[in-house]
């Protein structure tokens, strides 16, 4: 198992080094902020001097380098937009985009994966059917078209709940519920599938013959085997939700790094940019890597393989 | 009239106007009580709480209330001005304005203001103090060559030449206090320390900033005691928040949004000319087809510019006959708009040599101003019935601004140019002066005569007259199609008591809750 961990530990290094390399060049790709950050009308020396002031005007290997070993420094630069340092505006964010996350994984799994196991042992019953057909429903709903809705419904007429920001405890419900919906119908669809699947082995049946009730059938046998294709997936969409929801945020001016990704991509702002990807890659490798350890605990094959 | 004496005579003249000016504006105590609160939500977070390292009216709309000018406009009167730190100004010479500053004014660490302040600050914006750079706004200051000390409350701002628009520069000039940046350049970043009417309560970066009303603040306490800044980047959230009552001031509501804004009853929408100037940029230097003026009058004749402004913007937006609205320093009254004629435009297409019209391109940055798109497709399909085909290339503003600045435009963009100087001569310099920097694409020698003379006299007369004389000539000659200058409009809750002004700052200190 220790080796298992250090060849994972060792391919997240890599994929955190090409990450860094295609965020850098395609960051640049995109055009200079210093078209951005000149008033309309600068003159061309003026342009030249901030070109030079910015270091932009060394070759891209170059600056690479500078940005890359800072980088292992814990220097991921200057905003040039906030005149602050990137790392410390990302982090100053990020326990919003952290708590916005939390909460909305949290209610897509308490009500996602009752609502899939209910599906799935009543399945082709009236019951699946409804649970089907608004599933369905809510996969095609735009969360930016949901969020404007529940400012509309119950920030503007019920007047409960507040509109933007996270200024009092009650901001987040309609943000969560907003960002929920997606993960939520994934994961009721998912359990049900999984759940459905697992019934039919041969095990469950053995279970069934053994005379063992219904109720630990599920929970003992069927649901630890159902449950892994959820845990995968928990662990991918919690890293897209970690990375920051652009157009949650955006609607809810929730003060998150999704909503500092869209300013400073905006504003060509590479250091912010480059930091949020970084940091958002370092999630996602350190969630999957996290999925993939809890496989051990939970599908006794992996653990097999692995000492074979 | 020998030289010095026309001076002496300008001083006391505009001492005199001045003082006048000074009676009824900031320097009046606001007798109000002070209380309540109020709710701005815009855009964007500030970018920093140090107003010599920014270059955005978001940013500036909060730091006005934490640090306080020199002077500033007149709302009332956007081209008049009004002392705030300063109490009178002199022209003491054609390059020196002399100030005469308020006395026993603090900081909100407690510093005092004085005349060794003000030279700090241009020290600092010029990059003159110890290993100090320019700072991000000194492109404002292009014709200051330094601040002298006269005396404690006196002080000198000498020029490089004549600078007729000196005024309208300092009115962007926040001071901050002597030796505040001087260990650390970024000091203020986040630690704002100003004179202003309000003080910093507490800043959650993209999120909101709060401000409380300073009691003892040297011109009268600001009537609302509490004023937040929330950070709102979509402008249905925005919309929504203001129906629900949550905020007060809503900034860039669309025309058709109008209704939705009122129809709670609890905001109305209030309008101001901006100075915003939107027209279709012609190419006459590269293109073949566009250099040729009778190609240029065509496509002013073609276009129907008040049925755009009467449909697309609802009416919110003032036709031009240039690039200078009628609130500009400069501005000419006797100079009318093109007429929409159509046949006219195609008969000096044929005499241009186009009988069967041409083809031009038009760059549009993408979301940058209001309802662009829908305006260059209005614009485009006017084009089209005189038989000139538009291909619209509707570009991201980073691209958009590159093409502009490393001068890669093809034949036209549609643009609108923000000129907070209120002055002909300041747009005109970027617009329409020949020459590679800036933003213009144009050449006439009998406007850069116009505007060079015009930018280089202390004489607001001979100022105004010879920028009256260069908009005839861009009149006959034109530069653009020119469009119209856009009206702002706020949504406004009806608990306060707030004008919108044409510079697009939202200053809240005379407003008041009811």
């Amino acid at each position: 198992m220790i080796r298992y961990l250090l060849r994972r530990l060792l391919q997240s290094v890599i994929v955190l080094f090409i990450v860094s390399m295609v965020v850098f060049a395609i960051a640049r790709l995109s055009g200079d902020p210093v078209t951005v950050m000149l008033p309309i009308g600068a003159p061309t020396s003026e342009r030249h001097e901030l070109i030079r002031e910015l270091g932009l005007d060394r070759p891209l290997p170059v600056q690479y380098f500078t940005f890359a070993t800072n980088a292992l420094r814990g220097n991921l630069g200057e905003s040039i937009r906030f005149h602050a340092p990137a790392l410390s505006l990302v982090a100053d964010r990020l326990p919003n985009t952290v708590e916005l996350a939390v909460a909305a994984v949290m209610l897509a799994l308490v009500f996602g994966i009752p609502l899939g196991i209910f599906a799935a042992l009543n399945s082709g019953g009236p019951v699946d059917h409804v649970v089907t057909f608004v599933t369905s429903v809510g996969q095609s709903i735009p969360s930016f078209w949901l969020g404007i809705l529940l400012i509309l419904f119950l920030g503007v007429r019920l007047g409960v709940l507040p509109i933007a920001g996270n200024t009092d405890p009650n901001s987040i419900i309609m943000p969560a519920v907003s960002l929920a919906v997606i993960p939520l119908v994934a994961i009721i669809r998912l359990t049900r599938s999984s759940m459905i699947d697992v019934l039919r082995l041969d095990f469950v049946r053995t279970a069934h013959a053994k005379g063992l009730r219904r109720a630990t059938v599920v929970v003992k046998h069927v649901l630890p085997n159902g449950l892994i294709p959820v845990i995968t997936y928990t662990g991918v969409i919690a890293g897209q939700l970690l990375g920051g929801a652009v157009i949650t945020e955006q609607i809810f001016a929730w003060p998150g790094i999704g909503q500092l990704a869209i300013q400073s991509i905006g504003a060509r702002d590479f250091a912010v940019v480059q930091t949020i990807t970084l940091l958002t890659a370092a999630i996602v490798i350190a969630l999957n890597l996290l999925v993939d350890f809890s496989y051990f605990f939970f599908d006794p094959r992996v653990r097999e393989a692995a000492r074979a | 009239m020998t030289g010095i004496a026309k001076y002496r005579w300008m001083a006391a003249a505009m001492t005199m106007s001045m003082l006048v000016a000074c009676g009824g504006g900031s320097g009046q105590s606001n007798a109000t009580k002070t209380g309540g609160a109020a709710v701005v939500a815009q855009g964007v977070d500030p970018t920093t709480m140090d107003p010599d390292q920014q270059r955005e009216t978001t940013t500036v709309n909060v730091l006005r209330h934490l640090y306080d000018p020199l002077v500033e406009r007149d709302p009332k009167n956007p081209t008049n001005f009004r002392g705030v730190l300063a109490i009178s100004w002199l022209q003491v010479n054609p390059t020196t304005l002399r100030f005469k500053l308020h006395s026993n004014v603090k900081f909100t660490d407690g510093k005092t203001f004085d005349a060794q302040t003000v030279k700090y600050n241009f020290d600092r914006v010029l990059g003159n103090l110890p290993g100090g750079h320019p700072t991000l706004n000194a492109y404002l200051y292009p014709t200051v060559d330094h601040a002298a000390v006269v005396d404690a409350s006196s002080v000198d701002i000498v020029t490089k030449a004549p600078d007729p628009i000196l005024l309208a520069r300092l009115t962007d000039l926040l001071i901050i206090p002597t030796g505040s940046v001087d260990s650390d350049p970024n000091a203020l970043g986040g630690n704002p320390d100003g004179t202003g009417p309000y003080s910093l309560v507490r800043w959650d970066r993209n999120n909101q900033v709060v401000l409380r009303a300073k009691p003892d603040y040297f011109l009268g306490a600001a009537k609302i005691a509490l004023v937040t800044f929330k950070t709102m980047p979509d402008a249905s959230s925005r919309l929504a928040a203001l129906q629900a009552g949550t905020v007060d001031i809503i900034t860039n509501v669309p025309p058709d949004n109008i209704a939705d804004a009122e129809s709670g009853g609890k905001a109305t929408v209030k309008s101001v000319p901006s100075d915003r100037v939107a027209g279709v940029w012609l190419d006459t230097l590269t293109s073949p087809a566009l250099g040729k003026q009778d190609v240029r009058e065509a496509l002013n004749y073609a276009v129907d510019v008040d049925t755009i402004i009467k449909t697309v913007l609802g009416g919110y937006a003032l036709r031009t006959a240039t690039i200078v609205p009628p609130y500009f320093t400069g501005y000419n009254p006797d100079v009318k708009p093109f007429s929409y004629d159509p046949a006219k435009a195609k008969a000096l297409l044929t005499q241009a040599g186009y009988p069967n019209g041409l083809t031009i391109h038009m760059m549009l940055p993408r979301g940058r101003y209001l309802l662009g798109e829908e305006i260059v497709q209005a614009i485009a399909g006017y084009l089209q019935k005189v038989g000139v085909q538009v291909k619209i290339d509707d570009v991201e503003f980073g691209v958009f601004a590159k093409a502009t600045q490393t001068r890669k435009i093809q034949d036209t963009f549609y643009a609108a140019y923000g000129e907070s100087f209120l002055d002909a001569a300041a747009i005109m310099q970027v617009t329409v002066v020949t020459g590679t920097k800036g933003f213009s694409w144009y050449s006439n020698p009998a406007v850069d005569q116009d505007v060079a003379q015009a930018s280089a006299t202390a004489d607001q007369a001979k100022h105004v007259k010879l920028l009256q004389d260069a908009q005839m000539q861009l009149r006959e000659n034109p530069a653009f199609i020119y469009l119209f200058a856009y009206k702002d409009l706020y949504g406004v809750s009806k608990r306060i008591n707030w004008q919108p002004r044409t510079d697009e700052l939202i200053d809240l200190y005379d407003a008041s809750v009811k």
